[in-house]
């Protein structure tokens, strides 16, 4: 065992430090999403490209610096620490592209990759339908066999930033007989495709994060199966690991809002010591959070793979930020009612426990998974 | 960066694992409760002696294996798994420690490490916290002091868990600093120890009360089905292992640091074993509850184990600070309060 840091790791980490430092967009940019703040989003990650930190972790054929997993994490907690925007991209480049990795055909990650990391291409996911949420598996959008090619035709929704991207990746049922987990095939699919409605909405914040996406016999090509046709549902899991488990939401993120919560609990004056002890429960959730990933990423580099435990993993993380938010909240009193950051911070946060398989799919996975119980 | 345990540490782990499971199941638990210092429960300190394990981070001169805290707390765990009715975190994990840290004033390292000593300590302040092991052992660590037991008043006092063999034990003489610092800095400094083992214990009570409580939910049928494919049945026990296994990497991080803490702040330690024993208390405590609903009225009994695992949780969660006191401590060194 050995927690620290070896030098090449903290020279990335300076590295990391002094470029953000230099590079993050003061003031902050308005939410990537809206319109406006997308735009200026695309701005910031074809900075970021350009200097190679875009995509640290993936090989430098395709944009990255071939950074450890290792490195990814202290990337990650550089970021945040720096106050750096939000990562628009993130859907791509954390969800589609390990399967890419691990399933694409050498041609499509040439087509696919080095295009995401430059934020050339934008990727929104299309999984959930409006009859199939936490029901993945009862996905009724289908793909019909034509020459040469699929069309596809059903409905996705809650589909994050749809409307300003430009391609999807989503589940549709290519075998009409099937049923459930069976006979469904993930498709890559360009929204500018002829046959293809995107109509955006409002989030809780307001702001026009969703979409939802029609599709009414839009032609895609046999190259834009991943994984090959009637596999959707395994590679699709694939993906999941990575949403649920520390890719999408590394110990950074968390680490970060707490140090902005122990600045503003410092500055307050008569502190409540209820409100104390919340604060500090805060700071002991997110290294809690911190250590276990160490232990998992330590298990991830040694040739594991991300297993059940990424379902306590998501209930954690989730869980923690909606607790971390509601504290500083607390903190300002009558005043959390401004449209402010942290009140637009907490609005986010609550979507956590609900996005990438709510937490209560999530405590059924990991009593079913992680402890052996019964399926029901 | 390497978050995972050496060969070495898991062999240890593994072969008192071994040891505790072959010697002391819940029938020998039950024995324990029936008769807590008897010859019985006490023939298994021997052993534990033979195989070093009081003696694992004891420095080779004293007759230790000169091992990591890592080691030593992931063999504290293995002895939470089976509710270990024996005061072995007082002494291999508090006495041991501090006195081979303080160059042995007592002279008395040796004989604890072979067994033939028994060093037990109060998870609060003396006259107030119950001392377990009493009628047994022959050195009382009380406020960062070491006391002979013809050196204190000892009053038996009946514990929750009757196992524990439990006294209130209030100094009668002056006693043997266990450090050079001043009386505070020694106490916080067996508080610290006594934190860092009772954590490392309840990882182990908490992963033993899920499994238990795993293994009877599977087995016991309601409606014609197990109980544990109810869905509010899996949602108590996800989230109980969760918070077990969340504090569990807190523990080890805590236990590393402090074989380095020459090397590292000492605020930045103890904030360390303050994470880990909060969130072991919590954990455990939540582990403890869970347990008890699922299994329903069939927990609710002396007939059945459970309750020990249960009683143990409720007396080492506040032992050596309650998770609410760590937050405190945690706070002052933050700057949140003074």
């Amino acid at each position: 065992m050995d927690l620290t840091w070896p030098a090449e790791d903290e020279a990335f980490r300076r590295e990391a430090r002094q470029w953000l430092e230099a590079n993050v967009p003061r003031p902050a940019l308005p939410s990537g999403d809206t319109r406006e703040g997308f735009a200026l989003h695309l701005e910031w990650e074809r900075l970021l490209f350009e200097h190679r930190w875009s995509v640290v972790s993936w090989p430098e054929e395709f944009g990255g610096r071939g950074a450890s997993l290792w490195q990814w994490l202290i990337f990650e907690e550089e970021y945040y620490r720096a106050g750096a925007p939000q990562r628009v991209t993130q859907n791509g480049i954390f969800l589609l592209a390990p399967t890419v990795f691990e399933f694409g055909t050498p041609e499509q990650q040439q087509r696919i990759l080095p295009r995401m990391a430059a934020a050339e291409d934008l990727w929104c996911q299309g999984w959930s339908e409006p009859g199939a949420g936490s029901d993945l598996a009862g996905i009724t959008s289908r793909a019909e066999r034509m020459d040469g090619g699929w069309r596809l035709t059903g409905q996705k929704i809650w589909t994050t930033r749809g409307a300003f991207c430009t391609h999807l990746f989503g589940l549709f049922r290519s075998d009409p007989e099937s049923s459930r987990h069976k006979g469904l095939t993930y498709f890559l699919v360009p929204l500018d495709s002829p046959g293809v409605t995107v109509r955006g909405f409002g989030r809780l914040d307001g702001d026009e994060g969703f979409a939802e996406v029609f599709l009414d016999g839009v032609e895609v090509g046999e190259e834009d199966v991943l994984g090959g046709v009637g596999k959707g549902w395994s590679v699709a899991m694939a993906t999941t690991g990575s949403e649920r488990g520390l890719t999408l939401r590394s110990p950074g993120r968390f680490s970060a809002v707490v140090d902005r919560l122990l600045d503003k609990a410092r500055a307050a004056a008569d502190l409540d010591p209820v409100l104390v002890d919340r604060v500090v429960q805060g700071w002991m959730d997110a290294e809690a959070y911190r250590l276990f990933t160490l232990q998992a990423v330590t298990a991830l580099a040694g040739g594991g793979r991300p297993g059940a435990e990424s379902s306590l993993n998501k209930i954690w993380w989730s869980e923690m930020d909606v607790r971390l938010h509601e504290t500083a909240l607390a903190l300002e009193g009558a005043g959390a009612e401004v449209d402010g950051p942290w009140m637009r911070g907490y609005e986010f946060s609550l979507s956590g426990p609900i996005y990438a398989g709510t937490n209560e799919i999530q405590r059924n996975i990991a009593a079913e998974r992680f402890l052996g119980l019964p399926r029901s | 960066m390497h978050f995972a345990f050496d060969d070495d540490q898991i062999a240890v782990r593994d072969a008192v694992a071994g040891l505790l499971e072959k010697r002391a199941g819940p029938a020998f638990l039950q024995q324990a409760w029936s008769e807590p210092a008897g010859p019985a429960v006490w023939a298994l300190w021997d052993e534990l002696a033979g195989m070093g394990v009081q003696g694992l981070v004891a420095p080779e001169s004293a007759g230790g294996s000169a091992m990591d805290s890592v080691t030593l707390a992931l063999v504290l765990a293995e002895a939470g798994r089976v509710a270990l009715p024996l005061p072995l975190l007082e002494t291999a994990a508090v006495g041991v420690p501090l006195l081979a840290a303080a160059g042995d004033p007592a002279g008395i390292l040796a004989a604890l490490v072979d067994g033939s000593a028994v060093l037990t300590a109060a998870g609060g302040p003396a006259g107030w916290a119950p001392v377990p092991g009493a009628s047994r052992a022959d050195w009382f660590l009380l406020d960062g002091t070491l006391y002979a037991r013809d050196e204190v008043e000892i009053e038996p006092v009946a514990s929750v868990d009757r196992t524990r063999d439990a006294a209130m034990v209030t100094p009668r003489a002056r006693g043997i600093p266990i450090g050079d610092e001043s009386d505070a800095t020694n106490a916080t400094n067996a508080t610290d120890a006594g934190a860092l083992a009772s954590a490392a214990v309840l990882v182990g009570l908490g992963r033993a009360l899920v499994q238990m409580t795993v293994d009877y939910v599977k087995d016991r049928k309601q409606f014609g089905v197990p109980v544990g494919s109810f869905q509010a049945v899996k949602h108590h026990l996800a989230d109980a292992t969760m918070h077990v296994e969340f504090a569990a990497p807190a523990v080890w991080a805590a236990a590393w640091e402090t074989d380095r803490a020459g090397e590292l702040d000492d605020g930045h330690v103890r904030r360390s074993v303050s994470l880990a024993k909060a969130l072991a208390s919590d954990g455990a405590e939540r582990a403890a509850r869970a347990a008890l609903q699922c299994h329903g009225a069939m927990g609710y009994t002396d007939d059945y184990p459970l309750h020990m695992w249960l009683k143990r949780v409720w007396c080492l969660a506040p032992s050596y600070g309650s998770a609410r006191w760590h937050r405190l401590r945690v706070g002052r060194e933050l700057g949140l309060h003074r």
